[in-house]
């Protein structure tokens, strides 16, 4: 099977989903806002087990995969939560998605006065830097 | 302290003295909009905490400081790291409390504070008020929920400039409700 990446979502902290986009997404997406909600459920659900099972605490996780697509996961400092479905064969995004905040995320959302800090990222700056980010990764075929 | 070297050669930076002059006047036109020495404090305060809750993610970007830190590493973070980068100068840490709650961030050079000079009618102002303002924006949303104030200013005939912060509690993630 070829690399690809499915979709991406960020979180803010009390789990609104702020930004949505799909590539190569094969079934179509039903209920948004119930898939945000589940998502983010499942979020909340694995890092709090991963942290109550660590050797450490405070422990996260970087990625699952199932036989069909794996989860990339990256949390910031600040609470701000990165996932990217991709197939299972690309290798772990954990930096990217890093990158992405680094680089994208608080220079074109954060940075952004307009932008009210909670809401939806309409920001096209963003987007636009974003995708050619995506677009230029190994992975994305 | 080399982080905080480091994180200051990422950023861009401006004129000193242009920052200075433009938080004074600032702060000038604010004294005369509320004509209120509390109320311009409390402004300030405000326009800090705004700034912080942004200025945090620009901060871990560019720092490189990853993974959470208990409160008493808060202090270093911001004297070292935090101040270096932003104000191009680090503070002291100093005057912890027995129980590692409260520390003190002392500035002994304060860029926003340059050119000032307080006439006798402001001397309840705490000129550099918005910097308390950041550090508490800032921190609430690492998690940490503080009251910071400044305590002593050079600018009110004080031999230090002292800002305190003080620990009030570790806010915990937010569990996802299930009202459908």
């Amino acid at each position: 099977t070829k690399m690809t990446i499915y979709n991406f979502y960020i979180f803010d902290r009390v789990g609104n989903c702020l930004f949505y986009e799909e590539w190569h997404r094969e079934k179509q997406q039903r209920n948004a806002r119930a898939e945000y909600k589940l998502m983010f459920g499942l979020l909340y659900s694995l890092k709090s087990f991963c942290s109550k099972i660590s050797p450490k605490p405070c422990d996260t996780f970087n990625t699952f995969q199932t036989d069909l697509y794996k989860l990339n996961y990256f949390e910031s400092v600040t609470g701000t939560r990165f996932v990217m479905l991709t197939s299972t064969n690309v290798p772990d995004l954990n930096e990217t998605l890093r990158t992405i905040y680094n680089e994208v995320y608080v220079e074109y959302v954060v940075k952004n006065p307009q932008y009210q800090v909670g809401s939806s990222i309409e920001c096209d700056l963003f987007k636009k830097n974003l995708n050619e980010r995506i677009h230029r990764l190994p992975y994305f075929a | 302290t080399k982080l905080g070297e480091q994180a200051y050669g990422k950023v861009e930076k401006i004129n000193a003295e242009l920052l200075t002059l433009t938080y004074g006047a600032m702060v000038n036109q604010l004294l005369q909009d509320y004509e209120d020495v509390d109320e311009v404090n409390k402004q300030l305060d405000k326009m800090g905490f705004n700034i912080g809750h942004r200025l945090i993610d620009e901060f871990l970007a560019k720092s490189g400081v990853r993974g959470r830190c208990e409160f008493q590493d808060t202090a270093e973070v911001i004297s070292k790291v935090a101040f270096k980068m932003f104000l191009g100068v680090s503070a002291q840490v100093a005057n912890w409390n027995s129980d590692k709650t409260e520390y003190s961030l002392i500035l002994e050079d304060n860029p926003l504070a340059d050119f000032v000079e307080l006439p006798e009618k402001y001397n309840r102002l705490y000129f550099s008020n918005i910097l308390a303002g950041v550090i508490r924006g800032a921190l609430e949303m690492v998690q940490y929920s503080i009251e910071c104030k400044f305590v002593r200013d050079v600018l009110r005939g004080d031999d230090k400039t002292e800002i305190r912060v003080i620990f009030k509690e570790k806010m915990e993630d937010v569990i996802p409700d299930d009202d459908d």
